[in-house]
């Protein structure tokens, strides 16, 4: 698939992410199926009238979902997040179908931030956040040590300088 | 000071209690009232005697580069500020402040949150000139200023780092300009808001005959009182939109920009004089709008984005200048702002683009449309297809980005036409995306983000050709 721009950023998020994402997808579809769930066996005691079909129609869009949310998608979030810290710049590229590509000059950035739910932290994963003055971006997934070793470096070659902002 | 402490805190006293007998009117006789007004002497002795207080315990003191703040009796409230951290000195009087000559100086420093803000209200007019141009000759010329030697004009106070925007240049708005600012500003539902407003809050005080009457000549019984229902209403818009314009031009009456040094100094008003004070450098990213009603005469306005200051209470300054001839604006430029410049030719988005940004409005169109149907007459809606056609076309046309020496610019319309400047040094970050369709046509969406307040701001020129993209990708990066 065609790629934006030329030389795109080499490095990757972790392919963890794959085991947690696939999990946290499952897990939100079993709570999306709970609506269709309630409504055709519990609604349909109350109100005698109301079809069938409507449910599970509903059923089969989230598991449609489902699927492509906890293994589809995130098969090709791997592919297709990509990153590069240089010395003066990160450059980060996520997106599908919309791709995406963001350039954050060394010196923009003010401050850096890990976060981590339950589910990532059970894999040792985490997502780490850079931001500018103006804006935030992230990189979902990386490995702890790796999120930190990034913070380490970026730190140091991060310098905002009063007068620039 | 005193004065002025306990006239403001009387006055804010007096809408809640007029309120109050208001509501509870038709159990009181008026001349039960009167007899009671002494009542409010004790109140009134009360702020006065708090104001004075007050005034004795607020102390402030600068010397030596920096400006010390004292408050407090029981609580003791001391700040000092760094002269170089000074980054806005505000000055601003109201109609009382003038009559009294004092005005009100709030100073802001870098760094933003509450510690960096400081207001010090009711200085003496000459007092607050002073404080300001001791402020000013900051960050370069330290050991040269002294508290008394600092009354006179700042071009005296001269530094020998004098850098290469060492220049004073001011612009004056004429008032002929303010009226076509105002006139064009597109407000001019003033007269009706303020009817509205006042409207609703009387109307449980209005007796029932007058509202039947009211309600009885509004509504039409034959089609001559439709006319003139229509010709009211007109002139009632006619008078509204010149209530609105006057509304303005009081609002930014004799409107003047000034440079100096590295300082810009812009005031405005006639009853609520604004001055502020910014420093250059704060200046994020300059917005030259053309609104709907400016466009067809050339007219056009800028703004600007501006790295927020303290918190509380916020004044940003936005506005560079409310209305310009678009040729006077290369020469105001190059006199007021020279860090900013107008290219000269820009890179318009590829004939291919056409076809992406009439789509895009004629989809929204059709999204507007087709639930209209449902309605009776739903098909005037079809009637929005022309204006997207153009709007798109309009799009299309003014889509360009340019890069000059360390200034990007983007040329944009949303519905407003705006050319975006902006120096590479306040450029936060650089964004371009595309989704398929435009990958196959060698396309792709641009943004940028910069600082503004309260939050970042992101300007984007879609459907900028890829070579376009990678040039200013490469503007933009360090390799």
């Amino acid at each position: 698939m065609k790629t934006l721009l030329d030389n795109e950023p080499t490095e990757r998020i972790d392919p963890r992410a794959l085991k947690a994402w696939f999990i946290g997808g499952i897990l939100k579809g079993l709570l999306l199926l709970l609506i269709p769930v309630v409504y055709l066996v519990l609604l349909k005691d109350i109100f005698r009238s109301l079809p069938d079909i409507w449910g599970w129609i509903v059923v089969g869009v989230i598991v449609v979902y489902t699927i492509w949310d906890a293994i589809i998608a995130p098969q090709l979030r791997i592919r297709f997040w990509r990153y590069e810290i240089r010395e003066d710049e990160i450059d980060i590229q996520h997106g599908i179908f919309i791709i995406r590509r963001t350039l954050i000059p060394m010196i923009r950035v003010q401050h850096l931030d890990t976060e981590y739910g339950p589910l990532m932290r059970y894999f040792g994963l985490a997502t780490l956040s850079i931001s500018t003055a103006a804006t935030e971006h992230r990189i979902p997934a990386l490995s702890k040590e790796k999120s930190s070793q990034l913070m380490g470096e970026i730190a140091a070659l991060a310098r905002v300088s009063d007068e620039d902002v | 000071m005193i004065i002025m402490e306990a006239v403001r805190s009387f006055v804010y006293m007096l809408p809640p209690v007029f309120l109050f007998l208001l509501s509870i009117s038709e159990e009181i006789e008026l001349s039960a009232v009167l007899s009671y007004i002494w009542i409010l002497v004790i109140p009134a002795v009360a702020f006065f005697a708090l104001s004075t207080l007050r005034w004795y315990l607020y102390t402030y003191r600068y010397e030596e580069g920096y400006l010390h703040i004292k408050l407090g009796l029981i609580f003791k409230k001391e700040r000092s500020l760094k002269k170089e951290r000074v980054q806005t000195v505000n000055i601003r009087t109201g109609l009382l402040q003038r009559l009294l000559d004092v005005a009100t100086v709030r100073i802001e420093t870098a760094g933003g949150g509450m510690e960096s803000e400081v207001i010090l209200k009711a200085v003496k007019m000459e007092e607050a000139q002073r404080i300001r141009s001791y402020l000013e000759s900051g960050s370069k010329s330290r050991s040269h200023v002294d508290a008394e030697e600092s009354k006179g004009d700042i071009s005296d106070n001269v530094s020998e780092h004098d850098t290469e925007y060492g220049i004073t240049a001011s612009y004056v708005l004429p008032i002929r300009k303010i009226f076509l600012a105002g006139a064009t500003s597109g407000r001019f539902m003033l007269l009706f808001s303020f009817i509205a407003a006042a409207f609703s809050q009387f109307y449980p005080y209005i007796p029932e005959d007058i509202t039947d009457l009211l309600i009885e000549q509004l509504i039409p019984e034959s089609n001559t009182d439709i006319l003139l229902i229509v010709i009211i209403l007109l002139s009632l818009l006619l008078l509204s939109w010149l209530v609105s314009v006057l509304a303005y031009m009081v609002k930014y009456a004799n409107f003047s920009i000034r440079r100096q040094h590295e300082y810009l100094n812009i005031s405005w008003g006639m009853i609520e004089q604004k001055e502020f004070t910014l420093k250059v450098n704060r200046i994020q990213a300059l917005s030259i709008q053309e609104g709907l009603f400016r466009q067809p005469f050339g007219l056009c306005a800028i703004n600007s984005e501006v790295a927020g200051g303290g918190l509380r209470d916020q004044e940003y300054v936005t506005i560079i200048c409310p209305l310009l001839h678009k040729r006077e604006l290369a020469t105001f430029l190059e006199r007021i702002l020279p860090e900013y410049k107008i290219p000269t030719s820009m890179t318009s988005v590829p004939r291919r683009s056409r076809k992406r940004y009439l789509f895009r409005t004629f989809v929204t169109a059709i999204i507007i449309i087709l639930p209209m149907q449902l309605l009776p007459y739903g098909w005037l809606g079809l009637l929005l297809l022309l204006p997207a056609f153009m709007l798109g076309l309009s799009r299309y046309r003014t889509g360009a980005t340019s890069i000059d020496d360390k200034q990007l610019t983007f040329r944009f319309r949303n519905i407003n036409r705006y050319m975006v400047l902006m120096v590479q040094n306040h450029i936060q970050s650089l964004e371009s995306g595309s989704n398929p369709f435009q990958r196959k046509s060698d396309l792709s969406n641009i943004s940028t983000s910069v600082l503004s307040s309260p939050s970042g701001k992101i300007f984007h020129v879609d459907n900028v050709d890829d070579q376009e993209t990678k040039k200013i990708w490469k503007f933009f990066s360090g390799n």
